[in-house]
Order: C-alpha cells, then sequence, then structure tokens
C-alpha cells in the first residue's frame, strides 16, 4: 500500500472514531441541560391548573412515551440504532420525522450559505492579494480598515442596518417567511461580508510572507513576470486558504443562526435554535449529528485535499508528520 | 513537476473563474431582485384591499389546535371559534354560541346556532360540539382547568345542557377560553385536507411554525369578511417584526418589544395599540426560605418598590401600577392602589429594622452575621424591569442578584428551589375562584412560594360555594386584599401588548386578550 493509500485508510479510521465520540458528547451534553421537554411541550396553561394530578398523570405518561426516564445511554442506543437505519426520530412539537424537517429546510441554508462562500472567497483572496501587493500603501490601509470595521461590528448589527436600508428606506426587500430568489440577496451579502475579513487577513499575511520568501526575489531577478511570480505565491499560500475556507464554510452552515432569524430565512440554523428553547431534543439532536457530520465530512475533504495537493506526499520514502 | 504545476494552475484558473462566475451571477440576482421586489411592491399596493398581512413571534406548530401552540393563533387569525368569547370590556358574548340559559345553581344551557357549519359544510350541532370539548378535554392538558367538573349532555339538536360540579360557577366564561376552540372531531386534523374548524377564514396552505394563508370560509354563518386573503406568518425577531410593518410589508405585527415603540411612533405609517393584559406582573417569593418567614420583610419588599418607575422603566410607561393581584382585571381595578398606595422607602427601612435585619457600615442589611441576599430571577427580555428592581431593593441594603432566562431554566430552578425570587404573570380574568386557588391554595400551581394560610383557605371554600354573583365579588376582593397585605409575593403592573398597525388598515380593535379579534370581520382598507 502506497504512502497515500495508507494515509486515506488511516484519515477515514480516525472520521469514524470522531463521529462515534462526537455523537456521544453531544447526546450526553443535549440531555443534561436544564429544562424538561415533557413540560414545556404541554405548555403552560392560560389559567393555572388547579388539578395537578391530572397534570401529572399525562405528564409521566409523555415521559414514558419518549422514553426520558431511561438512562443517558440505553437512550443513546436506541437513538443510534435508529440514527443508522436513517431515523433521526420525530420531533416532539411537529410529529414529523427530524430527518424530514432537516431535509426541507437544508435548501434554504444551503441557499444561502453557498453564494455566502463564494462572496466571500472573492472577497478574501481577491482583497487580501491586492492588500498584500498594496503594501502599506492607501489601498492597503483601506482594505484594513475595511477588515476591522466588520469585525468589531456585530452580524446582528450590520444585518438589521442593511434590513432597515434595504427593507424600510429602499422598499428593495421583502421581509417575510418564505425562500425565494428575491429574498436571497440580501442575507447572502450580508453573510458573505462580514465572514471575509479573516480570510482577507490570512490571504493577506501569507501572501506577503512568500512574497518576501528568496525564491520570490530571485525570481523578480531572473526577470519573471510579476503575474507568474504572484501566481507561484498564491499556489504555495493554498493550504491556509484551504483550511480557512473549509472550516469557514461549517461555520456558515451551522452558524448563520443570527442571519437566518433577522431576515426571517427558514433554514437549519433557525430551526436548530428555537428547537434548543424548546428543548425539542431529537430535532437538537439530530441537527447536532447533521453538523457533526459535515465538519467531519469538511475535514476529511479537506486532509485528502492536503494529500493530493502536496507534492511532498508523492515520495513514499520520506514520512510525513500530520499537523506539523 | 511542470506538469503538475500546470495542472494546478489550470485548477486554480478553474476555481476562480467558477467564484468569479458566480459573484456575477449573484450581482445579477440582486440587480434583477430589484425590479422584481419593485414591481411586487406596486403589484402589493393595488392588491391591499385583498390581502392582509399578520405578523408575530410564533404561529401555530401544528394542524390540531388542541397541540400547543395553536388554538390562541387559530383564534386570532379568524379561522377558529369558541363558543363565546369576551369584548373589550371583559363582558362574556356569544360567539359560535348563540347565547346561554342558567337553570340552576348546577346546570346551564347552551344554545347553539342551526346555521352554524364547519368549513366542510358539517352542521355544527350539540352532538358535534360536544365531541370536540370531550376531544380536548381527552388531548388538551391546557383545556382541562376549565373542563373540570363540566357534563355535557345533548338535550336537542341546538341546545346543550352543562352540569357542574360546583354551584354558581359561570360556564359561558370557561367555554370562551381559547383552548376550547370547537373543531369537528370526526377529522383527523393533520393535513390542511384533514382540518375543519369554524371560522369566518379557513386555511388553504400551512407550513407549521412558519405561514398559513387564509381565504374566506363560504360556509361561515356570520357577516363576512371584507379582507379575502390572509397571510399569517411568523417572524420571530423582535426587530425584524418592527420593520415588516416599517417597511409596509406587513399590516399588523404583534408582540412589539417596548425597545421598537419609539421608533415606531416616528413612522406616520404606523399606529401603535397598547393595551394592558389582564395579568399581573408578579414576584414570587419563595416561602420556603427562612429569610422569608418574617411578615415584615415581605411587606418590607413590597413597599420597597416604586411602581411608578418600574412602569416607567419596564414597560416604557405603558402599563398602569397595581399593588394587588386582581386589580389588573378591569372588574377589580379599584383594588390598584388599594394596599401599597405609594412608594415608601422609609417605612421599608422601619419594617427590615423592625425584623432585625441591621444595616452596616458596607451599607448592606445583615441578621445574625448573615446577609440578607436576594436572587432573583427572571426572563431574558425582561432586563430593564430586572435592573430597576435591583436598584430600588439595593437602596435599602439589600443584596440582589438577577439572573435571567428562558423558561426551562427558571422552572428548573422552582422545582430544585434554587431561588428566592421569580417574576411571572398569570392571568387575572376567568373564574375568580379557579384564579385566586391556583395563586393562593396550598395546592394551587401558581403558588410557586408555598404560601398556605388558613384565613384565606377558608375564604377560598366560601367564595367557591358564593351564590350570588355580589358575594362572589366581595369575598374575591377581600381575598385579594388580604393576600396583598401578608405579602406571600409582590405585585407590579399588568404586562403590555402592543401591535402595530398599517395606517391605512380600519377596523382594527385593541382587545386585552388580543387573540380575540386581531382578525376581525370589520377590518377593511381604506
Amino acid at each position: 500500500m502506497s504512502l497515500r493509500n495508507k494515509s486515506i485508510v488511516s484519515k477515514l479510521v480516525e472520521t469514524g472514531v470522531t463521529l462515534l465520540l462526537a455523537t456521544l458528547v453531544l447526546f450526553i451534553i443535549i440531555n443534561l441541560a436544564p429544562g424538561d421537554p415533557i413540560r414545556i411541550l404541554l405548555g403552560t396553561p392560560e389559567v393555572a391548573s388547579v388539578n395537578n394530578q391530572v397534570y401529572q398523570e399525562k405528564y409521566q405518561e409523555l415521559r414514558e412515551a419518549y422514553h426520558l426516564d431511561d438512562s443517558i445511554l440505553v437512550q443513546y442506543v436506541a437513538w443510534m440504532k435508529n440514527v443508522l437505519r436513517f431515523n433521526l426520530g420525530d420531533s416532539f412539537y411537529t410529529n414529523q420525522p427530524v430527518i424530514i424537517e432537516l431535509g426541507k429546510r437544508m435548501p434554504a441554508t444551503l441557499l444561502l450559505t453557498i453564494p455566502a462562500i463564494i462572496i466571500q472567497l472573492t472577497l478574501g483572496i481577491g482583497l487580501g492579494i491586492i492588500s498584500a501587493l498594496k503594501h502599506n500603501k492607501t489601498i492597503d490601509n483601506l482594505i484594513r480598515l475595511f477588515c476591522v470595521f466588520l469585525s468589531s461590528l456585530p452580524g446582528f448589527a450590520i444585518s438589521l442596518m442593511l434590513l432597515y436600508l434595504f427593507a424600510v428606506r429602499l422598499k428593495l426587500y421583502e421581509i417575510s417567511h418564505t425562500v425565494s430568489l428575491m429574498r436571497l440577496y440580501l442575507p447572502t451579502i450580508t453573510l458573505g461580508i462580514i465572514s471575509s475579513p479573516a480570510l482577507i487577513r490570512v490571504v493577506r499575511s501569507n501572501m506577503l510572507e512568500e512574497l518576501g520568501k528568496q525564491y520570490t526575489a530571485f525570481a523578480i531577478a531572473r526577470g519573471v513576470k510579476k503575474r507568474a511570480v504572484i501566481r507561484g505565491a498564491l499556489k504555495n499560500i493554498m493550504l491556509p486558504i484551504m483550511t480557512l475556507a473549509a472550516h469557514s464554510s461549517v461555520n456558515l452552515i451551522g452558524g448563520s443562526v443570527i442571519i437566518e432569524s433577522i431576515f426571517s430565512w427558514p433554514g437549519i440554523g433557525k430551526y436548530a435554535l428555537d428547537s434548543i428553547l424548546l428543548r425539542d431534543y431529537p430535532v437538537v439532536q439530530g441537527y447536532g449529528f447533521l453538523m457533526i457530520c459535515i465538519v467531519i465530512a469538511i475535514n476529511l475533504l479537506v486532509e485528502l485535499g492536503y494529500i493530493f495537493i502536496d507534492p511532498r506526499l508523492k515520495r513514499p520514502e520520506r514520512k510525513i508528520r500530520w499537523g506539523g | 513537476m511542470k506538469i503538475l504545476n500546470s495542472y494546478s494552475i489550470k485548477q486554480l484558473r478553474f476555481w476562480l473563474l467558477l467564484m468569479i462566475i458566480g459573484l456575477i451571477l449573484c450581482l445579477a440576482g440582486c440587480t434583477g431582485q430589484n425590479s422584481m421586489v419593485n414591481d411586487n411592491t406596486l403589484e402589493d399596493t393595488t392588491n391591499k384591499n385583498t390581502e392582509l398581512v399578520l405578523v408575530e413571534r410564533e404561529i401555530s406548530s401544528n394542524y390540531d389546535p388542541n397541540f400547543y401552540p395553536g388554538s390562541n393563533h387559530y383564534i386570532k387569525n379568524g379561522s377558529a371559534e369558541a363558543l363565546f368569547k369576551v369584548d373589550e370590556q371583559g363582558v362574556v358574548q356569544p360567539s359560535l354560541a348563540k347565547g346561554f340559559e342558567r337553570i340552576d345553581k348546577h346546570t346551564w344551557h347552551i344554545l347553539l346556532r342551526p346555521e352554524a357549519k364547519f368549513w366542510s359544510g358539517v352542521k355544527i350541532d350539540s352532538e358535534a360540539v360536544i365531541a370536540s370539548l370531550e376531544r380536548s378535554r381527552a388531548s388538551n392538558i391546557r383545556a382541562l382547568p376549565m373542563l373540570e367538573g363540566l357534563t355535557f349532555t345533548p338535550l336537542e339538536e341546538w341546545r346543550i345542557k352543562v352540569d357542574t360540579e360546583r354551584s354558581n360557577l359561570f360556564v359561558p366564561l370557561n367555554l370562551s377560553y381559547m383552548e376550547l376552540c370547537i373543531i369537528n372531531a370526526d377529522k383527523s386534523h393533520d393535513s390542511v385536507e384533514t382540518m375543519d374548524m369554524s371560522g369566518m377564514y379557513k386555511v388553504v396552505e400551512f407550513e407549521p411554525k412558519k405561514s398559513m394563508i387564509l381565504e374566506i370560509n363560504d360556509n361561515y354563518y356570520g357577516e363576512k369578511p371584507n379582507i379575502e386573503r390572509i397571510i399569517h406568518e411568523a417572524i420571530s425577531d423582535q426587530e425584524t417584526r418592527s420593520l415588516a410593518v416599517l417597511s409596509q410589508r406587513a399590516d399588523i405585527a404583534m408582540q412589539i418589544s417596548n425597545e421598537s415603540i419609539a421608533q415606531l411612533k416616528m413612522d406616520e405609517n404606523v399606529i401603535l395599540y397598547s393595551a394592558p393584559a389582564s395579568n399581573t406582573g408578579t414576584i414570587y417569593l419563595n416561602l420556603r426560605k427562612a429569610k422569608f418567614e418574617d411578615i415584615r420583610v415581605r411587606q418590607a419588599l413590597a413597599w420597597g418598590l416604586d411602581r411608578e418607575e418600574l412602569v416607567l422603566l419596564g414597560s416604557e410607561g405603558l402599563s398602569t401600577p397595581t399593588s394587588t393581584w386582581l386589580s389588573s382585571n378591569p372588574k377589580y381595578k379599584d383594588q390598584r392602589t388599594k394596599i401599597y398606595s405609594h412608594y415608601d422607602f422609609d417605612k421599608a427601612e422601619d419594617l427590615l429594622e423592625a425584623a432585625g435585619w441591621v444595616k452596616r457600615d458596607d451599607g448592606m442589611r445583615y441578621k445574625d452575621d448573615n446577609l440578607l441576599h436576594i436572587k432573583l430571577m427572571t426572563w431574558g427580555q425582561d432586563k430593564a424591569l430586572g435592573e430597576t428592581i435591583q436598584n430600588q431593593w439595593s437602596k435599602l441594603g439589600i443584596s440582589v442578584e438577577v439572573q435571567y432566562g428562558d423558561y426551562s431554566l427558571i422552572m428548573t430552578a422552582r422545582e430544585e428551589g434554587e431561588w428566592d425570587a421569580s417574576i411571572e404573570a398569570w392571568t387575572t380574568f376567568g373564574d375568580e375562584y379557579a384564579l385566586l386557588s391556583t395563586q393562593f391554595s396550598p395546592e394551587g400551581s401558581g403558588n410557586y412560594g408555598g404560601f398556605n394560610n388558613s384565613q384565606i383557605n377558608n375564604m377560598l371554600e366560601e367564595l367557591k360555594n358564593a351564590e350570588t354573583e355580589q358575594r362572589k365579588v366581595e369575598i374575591a376582593t377581600q381575598i385579594d386584599s388580604l393576600a396583598a397585605e401578608l405579602a406571600p409575593s409582590i405585585y407590579m403592573y399588568p404586562r403590555v401588548e402592543t401591535t402595530a398597525v398599517n395606517k391605512r388598515l380600519k377596523g382594527f380593535q385593541v382587545h386585552f386578550r388580543q387573540f380575540e379579534n386581531a382578525i376581525n370581520n370589520q377590518l377593511r382598507f381604506e
């Protein structure tokens, strides 16, 4: 087996173990959180109940029906068995299968995050390179100021300002609860813009480092064209960019909760947030599981990407130290 | 190596090209978008007489109104009705039922409308109404307090006999609660096709927890509404709800936050309606804690609250101070300043001194070297209120820690006894015995602090058996006053419900239970 194949197998094994441990931790944390889902499910009567006995009976009946009195380990094993059959359970509130509920909302989240990632990468790489090439010049300062400005303003504040401008003042945006291309542009641009400063900084600092290296100086001295020098430097900083972009993608998919909530975009982030507040365990567990799978899958893809991108891995005689 | 380089460069070019195309598409979408939205806005303006957009924090999570949260949203958007409703003055009026007759102190007759039908055209007769009520009893825990001790018997096709275990229970009031909206019990209520209720609108599209579209119910027995179509949407973020009405996309936005009121007031296209709800913001004290055993400490806390300031800072000055629990009910408004008529800092200090809590050099009060410390739990949205209480009690030398949380956190703390004081606002409108029992009887589910007073227990028993309405009001007033004096809890002010309405929309009626008539058949666009 070649070194590359060995690395791939080892990564896949690591992935399986990580998935198992992560789901166990997730399950325990969710179940240990304060709050009783059945009490929330039953709701607070408009008039406080005098007959506590009937309430208690109903309460106990539901706890048993949802197996909430079993030990966490028993619940976890039962849940994992279902997960292996692609069954994430039913929502306490809508009684609909969680996998279907998440499936209904996932396209909305992807519709929001994929263009946002494209905007982030375009801004991040584009402005990062420009900033590095125009080091310490006005344009570099302006780009850095832009980054500081965006980083220091909370996402919700930027979102509300844009919503006010576009929906209230300019009447160019519709505030509703529907998913449509007409409602996509503002949250997408907001999400793309607010997530770009980190990437701009990474690209800028790595580019500066590469451009300051001896090989670049030699290349310039040998009369290599500026474009070719930049291209070479960019190729060498692909690994950190790829890592950051991958992590950022996970954050955008799982963490666009605020954007979804403010723009009333019915994606999985908002659904998860509502479910956390309602202690809708099956949904929170299902969402957590999905996020774990996405994080692990993206990390795996990144690491496999390293294997294919990094030419050193083509040489079987050299030992590779991962993460070094 | 050269091959690899050229391959990587090609890849890089490909990805860059892809990103640029994506960005161009996105920007093109934005540009095209503007004109589309503009067109739509124009279309909306011309269609305003046919469509109304109602937004609120949440909508129903289930097709079946018996699942929480359900019924109040269906009543709010005009798709469901209870047999009776309560008007703006708090008087019970016929709704789906035509009227009622009191036969004796244990028997009532409910008269139905022969012309009333469900959306499907099925008649709403005695059997159908009883089946719906029994379905609520079996499946909806929130309906139980209103159905407790009631037995329904069909007398005729349009007449129901109701027997009550308790004497002189005002049955129409119980049957006016949102949890008892009447639905066709023969249907499964698990999809739009199998829903069947009785309101002036019927649901034609529904995504649980997201949005609902309603159209006029052609089988409605009453006056048909003017507006043909209702779009009922959930917008959970409070700022976004305000912006929705400011942008004129939403015609009615409910649960407007206090923080948004100033901004909305400045907009000439929006009218704000604020109604103190019939509930009392109450600080429940954990009487199982030794520090609250002495009545003087509890009374000091009550005298040491400047309710005017609480109203100003906690509800933007929109509410009215109340010093007893029942006084937020319009019927008992005279009770408002009966006990703690004003803010009396000196009296509060004297009471604490008398109870042995002495101020030391650090400005805090101690008794037997124990600091007078109160852990106050309240809701996340009550930050201004929590801080104001903390400030006012701190002036008395009390160490106050305010903890903000959600329902689960507060409930868990109550169950485990890990709290000193906790804020909650139960409804004060309804049957006096049921309401007061939940607050002050030892078994009451709203009696969080474990209050148990024999005099009040006896008075509750007397209230239960009161023969006349006048006697009932007298006893309820006495219990309310005595409870305020004994101070197992401290009463502040009713929470305010603010609704923002598009100025062009006429016919909106303010109500202390706003769900009763948010959508009514008088609404129309000017």
